[in-house]
């Protein structure tokens, strides 16, 4: 099938970015999106032409890499998909397909397609440890969780940290991305005795990157890869108000 | 204090402002559209309440005045910092956006609450201070103060009562929205529940506004006079 790409092409972070248009011709509806670009990149460089920078990595949707958004929504919108999980059997031979970096001032373009995501990173820090027992392995079933709890903190481990509820919220806020995070430890009892302390220092974080905020339109739930489920949202919701009203470490230090 | 200052600024801390001043707002708004459907039984009812809200003991009115006057001013302040700080928060926007669930209502919030803050403006310019669209002082056969006859005098115009109707419209697509976001804001989410605050409780906003708007209809189709 053939197709029109309408992609963001931007030198570096400087540069004001524009729309190109570039026709990719005969492509299989086996190939995968990525295969797609990797074909429009070849025919590019044979022509002296800058490829289309993209990232991308295991291909296989685990490492959350694949960041862009298709035709106006993240990952293409295929339900429970990555961008590099999407086939071109779901697009039409004929159709225009818009292509788009994350838009978030917290996820600044590097080039086209590349977002520094740095931010997540700095999140994930500023959550710090959890206190783990050295020494043997303990036996499996030393430490009980309740299969509900265990299921719930799975759930949100499922986060590739891709950056997709960000890119399709209205308000570019990383609520269920912190949200994740903050439930994965928040329902082992390995996350107990830090979880204070690291709700108050991850939201701090997340709002000093510029993240915006979360106004419970349920976008992210929808757009994200993994189907992580707002319910993350509403533990960091909990956790981070009982924090700031009992725990002694959300009073500042004079 | 300084943790209240750090909770306050924090986007969370913002939000439980917006949710629980939101919860306050429904309320009072609850208590007025009830009082104001005595209408319905007579000019002597009307006048006996409003005049009831005027000497309400232990200085009661102006406490409930205060208080409404720091709801409505916390609410609209957060609700400014969150608008302003989501705009920020995406400075070059996506030239394709589509939206897959987020509903109509939620994405328009700041500009539902903000025409609901205009009439709020009006709506106390009319009736309150009464300096637009009013029709002179007016007495009943015990002297008191005829609101009755004012009410039913301004939605005789058919301008006003059509402007009255379309804001508690948009106060129902704004407490669409709203009586169910702030479950999740305030950290409920739970599946026992979630039909209540998803599909139930956005309809409680519908109760209250179609009562209200009930009343300029009712003036105008001849109900009440
Ligand atoms: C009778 C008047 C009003 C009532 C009963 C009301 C009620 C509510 C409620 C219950 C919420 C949900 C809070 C949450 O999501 O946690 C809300 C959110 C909001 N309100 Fe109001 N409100 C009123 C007036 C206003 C006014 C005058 C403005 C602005 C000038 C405004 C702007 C907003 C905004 C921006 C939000 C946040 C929306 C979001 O989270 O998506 N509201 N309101
Ligand atoms: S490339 Fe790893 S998730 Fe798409």
């Amino acid at each position: 099938m053939d197709l029109t790409l309408h992609v963001w092409r931007q030198k570096n972070g400087k540069d004001s970015g524009r729309l190109a248009t570039y026709k990719a011709k005969n492509v299989s509806p086996d190939s995968s999106f990525l295969e797609m670009l990797d074909i429009v990149n070849q025919e590019l460089i044979e022509k002296g032409e800058d490829a289309i920078a993209f990232d991308h990595d295991c291909r296989e949707g685990i490492c959350g890499s694949c960041s862009m958004v298709i035709n106006g929504k993240a990952h293409g919108g295929q339900k429970g998909t990555t961008a590099c999980q999407l086939h071109m059997r779901s697009f039409k031979d004929g159709d225009e397909i818009v292509i788009e970096p994350w838009r978030a001032k917290a996820f600044p373009v590097v080039k086209d397609l590349v977002v520094d995501r740095g931010a997540f990173d700095r999140i994930i820090q500023s959550g710090g440890f959890v206190s783990v027992s050295t020494g043997g392995v303990p036996d499996a079933n030393a430490t009980p969780v309740a299969k509900t709890s265990a299921d719930f903190a799975m759930d949100a481990a499922e986060c590739i940290g891709c950056g997709a509820c960000v890119a399709s919220c209205k308000n570019a806020s990383a609520m269920l991305f912190v949200g994740a995070k903050v439930s994965h430890f928040a329902n082992l009892p390995q996350g107990q005795p830090e979880r204070m302390r690291r709700v108050l220092n991850m939201v701090e974080q997340m709002d000093a990157e510029g993240f915006g905020n979360c106004t419970n339109q349920f976008e992210c739930e929808a757009a994200c890869p993994k189907q992580i489920s707002v319910r993350v949202i509403a533990q960091m919701n909990r956790d981070y108000l009982k924090a700031s009203l009992t725990h002694e470490e959300a009073v500042p230090k004079t | 204090m300084a943790w209240i200052v750090r909770l306050l600024k924090s986007s969370l801390g913002a939000k439980y402002v917006m949710a629980i001043t939101g919860i306050g707002l429904y309320l009072f708004l609850v208590g007025h559209v009830a009082g104001n459907l005595l209408l319905y039984f007579g000019q002597d009812a009307m006048n006996a309440y409003a005049l009831g809200l005027r000497h309400l003991p232990y200085g009661l009115l102006w406490i409930a005045r205060i208080g409404l006057v720091i709801f409505f001013g916390s609410h609209i302040t957060a609700a400014t910092y969150l608008t302003l700080g989501n705009q920020a928060a995406r400075p070059v926007a996506y030239q394709s956006k589509r939206f897959m669930k987020a509903s109509f209502a939620s994405r328009t919030m700041p500009m539902s609450g903000f025409i609901v803050f205009l009439f709020l403006l009006y709506h106390l310019a009319h009736y309150t201070w009464r300096v637009v669209a009013f029709t002179g002082e007016r007495v009943d056969s015990l002297g008191r103060d005829d609101v009755y006859s004012m009410v039913v005098a301004g939605f005789q115009q058919p301008l006003i009562s059509g402007l009255y109707i379309v804001a508690m419209l948009v106060l129902g697509v704004h407490l669409h929205h709203g009586l169910s976001s702030l479950f999740q804001t305030l950290g409920l989410n739970n599946a026992r529940y979630n039909t209540f605050f998803r599909r139930v409780f956005p309809l409680l906003g519908w109760v209250v506004v179609l009562a209200a708007a009930s009343i300029p209809l009712s003036v105008m189709s001849g109900c009440i006079r």
